[in-house]
């Protein structure tokens, strides 16, 4: 856990962070003695975030990146692990705290059509925060509305509007006026703008950008739309059902990519360039299912450079870098 | 003149906007709106008493002096049914408003908490939904006494399982949206989320089961009633008027008519009214009735039109 | 050049709001045996509803209003609906984003692929099974024998589009339409789909494949051709190598200026000003006119034809008049 970046201390930081979640509880199960399947949708996660940095946390279905997200926001109780926000466990947070701690910390949703409540005005929405924080007077935090539409781009008639009545563009406007209302640190952003078309995804990357520039905001993108990471992110850590399996500066990570599974993840991404072409062979079947996920290292079945040794050791991760860690066989220094 | 004109126009404009929403709820609805009128107003324009008997004309069919009849006693039929509607109407309101308020309030809970407090509260909704409506009915007015407050009591704790198991169905449906999750990560606290988020969401079917269940109410008085368990005489009551009705069925064939037909018109009025409601609230049919007429334009998804097509030429 | 699929002048049209609103405007292209054509453009600018009106499916709110669609010898546009069901699944296939589109939940996957079979290759049932299999097998299902008495839900959304395709290409059909069908699903899994729909038909078959797609680097990576289309219109169209190197029209350049990469410094991508314009209230003139940085006088009046170029690229722009 040595991996500090600039010498600064993380922001927020993950350590052994786990999420179980119990399958087949009913009587039936019980009586049968299945007892306790459980599926390991996050496993044993350490992870830092640094002050005005962008995180990207990247992976497919089933990886967990979502899992993640809501863990380090305490929307859910870990299985085991703690998430330190400036050095204090927040699932050990009493109410005044953790009412603290919600105020530093939002998140944007994904789908722009589900993230809003459809029978509330978009200036309800956005007052909303305001409203449960008890920020100063009823008419002041109607004039922070009509400025939090004006920082994204939307005017001040719209807050008059139901979300149903504006575009797939607008409606993520609102959602990132919401989780600016109450002016936070750290903003977790799941799948931001996957839903967006590309020159709607345009305007909100670059909206977000300008947002973390003037409020020297702390963004931890979960995203599996990889020119999205290239572009907005500084450091990304790439998860394959329920583990991180390599994290690196995004620089380092693009340049060269270590796990296998990144570089089948990475050879898989179409570019829009003509001249540079997918590797069409590599992607080996389908990801396994969480619920029975293979022994050893997670990947070994579908990794083209799969040794004997691959389905017994379960890989940790290690620097092989300065601020670069892979969980893979391959680059271990010997034995551990 | 031209003002009045124009406001007379909105008005036809907007109900042929209703009636083009659903032509179900908007009859169902007039129904009940016209019956309402007429049984609220009753006092002000019927000539008769319910309880005054004309002494000249008993089981006088309908003539102009009594427009649907009379009975054994010569009482008017048709201010009968009105007044007896009043009755009617209050039971059904009653027991549909006590059950709505605390079944939607435990079903949102059971719905929201889920876990122990689901079972705490569902467990005992299932064992009252297990037992015959009628029998309970019957059993609690026999107990308690034949009084309207312990009918609307009666009815009501036969619909609160009903009610509380809709809504604890569409809380759960709309406690894992999104827009619930976002405000919960804002900070927003339970009852909030409960009041501002979810209730607003999932009270749609919860509102179509309402009407329903006014039809059901208004069936139910009036079998109370007939069996001598509801609305004691001299009142009027549409399942007492059936009851008292069965032995002159020869003579007076619209002693019974007349009730009886009350009674159908009024549950068909309310059945329409929930079945239109289910089209007009349930977001599925409502983008279906979208796609059909308007706002193509405003929003450019196409594309999502296109599958749905694709959806109707594989089911077709 | 030869061509399997030949759309003429087609225009579609909506019905909203007591009248109707065209979603396809006088769109006009060739799809050639052996080739992927890339139908490419953000939503609501017609690429669905072209797929639509080329197999027939349109919404009862919806119609083809001028033009013509002709496979081969067959003009699609006049053909009776008997005739049209018989084309679809044999002559003619469609794949959807959602994969469950094409899919029966009622009935196994093995039955639906045996039944398409039967229905237009008059199969005994025992070769028609065998074929199924053999379809699944090409399609990359994992123990395909054990699988094939499996239902729907019983497979991932990866799965399923196999399963999807695998019906699709069942009776060899000379064009595949797909729509988005790797949308829903993972870059790995997406690039699986993707090589499969290449070497099964295209390379093997020599059918051509319309591939209607929002993702500019499916089409960079898989296509041969391209027609990017903004409004209901076709406004660039070419081959991948020049629409990517050298784009012409000033959405297209837009449009792969906004994608985010590594070498645009963040907050610096490309913003198109405005928002696409809805049906009812497309501009006159060239329709990007008002979005467009080079807009002109004449751009506000003319709309531009579709024109070639030198190089064989089409664009409909006056800027290269």
């Amino acid at each position: 856990m040595s991996s500090t970046t600039n010498g600064a201390q993380p922001l927020l930081r993950a350590v052994g962070l786990s999420k179980h979640f119990p399958l087949e509880s009913g009587l039936l199960a019980r009586l049968r003695g299945a007892g306790a399947r459980t599926i390991k949708a996050v496993e044993a996660v350490s992870l830092d975030v640094y002050a005005g940095q962008t995180l990207a946390i990247v992976g497919e279905s089933g990886s967990g990146k979502s899992t993640l997200g809501r863990l380090l926001l305490r929307l859910m109780q870990p299985t085991t692990g703690q998430v330190l926000y400036q050095g204090e466990n927040i699932f050990s947070m009493k109410r005044a705290r953790l009412r603290a701690f919600r105020r530093q910390a939002q998140i944007i949703l994904q789908d722009p059509y589900g993230s809003l409540n459809p029978r509330m005005r978009v200036g309800r929405i956005i007052r909303e925060p305001l409203d449960i924080y008890r920020e100063s007077t009823p008419a002041e935090r109607d004039k922070r509305v009509d400025e939090l539409l004006e920082r994204v781009g939307l005017n001040s008639a719209q807050a008059r509007a139901y979300p149903s009545e504006l575009s797939g563009g607008q409606r993520q406007r609102v959602g990132i006026a919401a989780a600016l209302a109450l002016s936070p640190q750290i903003i977790i952003a799941d799948e931001p703008t996957s839903s967006l078309d590309v020159s709607v995804q345009a305007q909100t990357l670059n909206l977000l950008a300008e947002l973390q520039q003037d409020f020297n905001l702390t963004y931890i993108f979960i995203t599996h739309d990889l020119g999205v990471v290239q572009h907005f992110s500084d450091r990304v850590a790439v998860m394959y059902l329920g583990k991180i399996v390599e994290e690196a500066p995004t620089d380092a990570l693009f340049a060269a990519p270590q796990h296998p599974y990144t570089q089948v993840l990475f050879s898989a991404i179409p570019l829009p360039d003509p001249s540079r072409r997918v590797n069409w062979d590599l992607p080996k079947g389908e990801p396994p299912s969480p619920l029975d996920p293979p022994s050893g290292c997670h990947f070994h079945p579908r990794c083209p450079k799969v040794m004997t040794e691959c389905s017994a050791i379960v890989p940790e991760l290690e620097e092989t870098a300065p601020g670069q860690r892979v969980a893979c066989l391959l680059y271990g220094d010997g034995e551990n | 003149m031209s003002a009045a004109h124009s406001w007379l126009g909105q008005l036809v404009a907007r109900l042929r906007g209703w009636y083009a929403a659903s032509r179900s709820a908007f009859v169902g609805g007039a129904i009940i709106l016209v019956l309402v009128i007429m049984t609220a107003t009753v006092s002000l324009y019927s000539p008769y008493k319910p309880e005054a008997m004309d002494f000249m004309a008993p089981l006088s069919g309908p003539t102009g002096a009594h427009l649907l009849g009379t009975d054994n006693f010569g009482r008017d039929i048709l201010t009968r049914v009105l007044y007896g509607y009043q009755i009617s109407l209050a039971v059904a309101l009653g027991s549909v408003g006590f059950g709505l308020a605390a079944g939607t309030t435990l079903g949102i809970l059971a719905g929201y908490f889920g876990g122990s407090v689901d079972n705490i509260i569902m467990r005992p909704m299932d064992v009252l939904m297990a037992f015959p409506a009628i029998v309970l009915v019957v059993a609690l007015t026999g107990f308690v006494g034949r009084e309207i407050s312990v009918m609307v009591l009666a009815v009501a704790v036969v619909y609160v399982p009903i009610f509380a198991r809709v809504m604890r169905g569409s809380t759960l449906e709309v406690v894992n949206e999104l827009y619930v999750e976002g405000a919960r990560a804002r900070g927003a606290s339970h009852l909030r989320l409960m009041l501002r988020h979810i209730l607003p969401n999932a009270i749609a079917p919860v509102l179509i089961q309402a009407s329903i269940l006014m039809g059901i109410a208004i069936l139910l008085e009036s079998a109370l009633s007939f069996i001598g368990l509801g609305t004691q005489p001299p009142d009027p009551s549409l399942g007492l008027m059936l009851s008292e009705g069965r032995s002159f069925m020869q003579q007076a064939p619209w002693m019974v008519m007349v009730p009886g037909l009350a009674i159908s018109i009024t549950v068909l009025g309310f059945n329409l009214l929930g079945n239109g409601l289910q089209d007009l609230l349930n977001p599925a049919s409502r983008s279906a009735a979208a796609n059909r007429s308007d706002d193509l334009g405003q929003r450019d998804e196409p594309v999502e039109r296109a599958s749905k097509v694709a959806q109707r030429t594989k089911e077709g | 050049m030869m061509s399997l699929l030949s759309v003429r002048h087609l225009t579609t049209e909506f019905y909203s709001g007591g009248r109707w609103l065209e979603a396809v405007s006088d769109v006009s292209f060739d799809l050639r045996p052996g080739e992927i054509l890339g139908l490419v453009g953000e939503s609501g600018c017609g690429k669905s509803t072209i797929a639509y009106s080329v197999m027939r499916l349109l919404a009862r709110n919806a119609r083809i209003s001028a033009g013509e669609v002709w496979l081969e010898d067959v003009n699609l546009t006049e053909a009776s609906e008997d005739a049209l069901q018989d084309l679809r699944g044999r002559r003619l296939s469609m794949i959807f984003q959602d994969p469950m589109t094409a899919l029966d939940s009622l009935f196994t996957v093995g039955h639906q692929v045996v039944e398409t079979l039967q229905e237009h290759l008059e199969l005994e049932p025992p070769a028609a099974r065998e074929r199924a299999l053999a379809l699944l097998r090409q399609v990359g299902i994992p123990a395909a024998e054990e699988r094939f008495g499996a239902y729907p839900y019983q497979f991932s959304g990866g799965m399923s589009q196999r399963i999807a395709l695998a019906i699709a290409i069942s009776c060899h059909p000379q064009v595949l339409i797909a729509d988005e069908p790797t949308t829903a699903l993972d870059v790995t899994i997406q690039a699986q789909i993707l090589h499969l729909i290449r070497r099964l038909l295209v390379e093997e078959q020599g059918a051509g494949v319309l591939l209607i797609t929002h993702d500019l680097g499916v089409v960079a990576q898989v296509c041969d051709r391209v027609a990017v289309m903004y409004a209901g219109k076709i406004v660039e169209f070419g081959t991948v190598d020049s629409i990517f190197g050298e784009p012409l029209h000033p959405y297209t350049q837009a449009l792969l200026n906004s994608l985010p990469s590594q070498g645009i410094q963040r907050g610096a991508l490309e913003n198109i000003r405005g928002r696409v314009p809805s049906l009812d209230d497309r501009p006159a003139g060239c329709r990007f006119h008002p979005r467009c940085p080079h807009a002109a006088a004449i751009c506000r009046e003319e709309a531009p034809p579709l024109l070639q170029r030198a190089n064989g690229q089409e664009v409909a722009c006056v800027l290269y008049d």
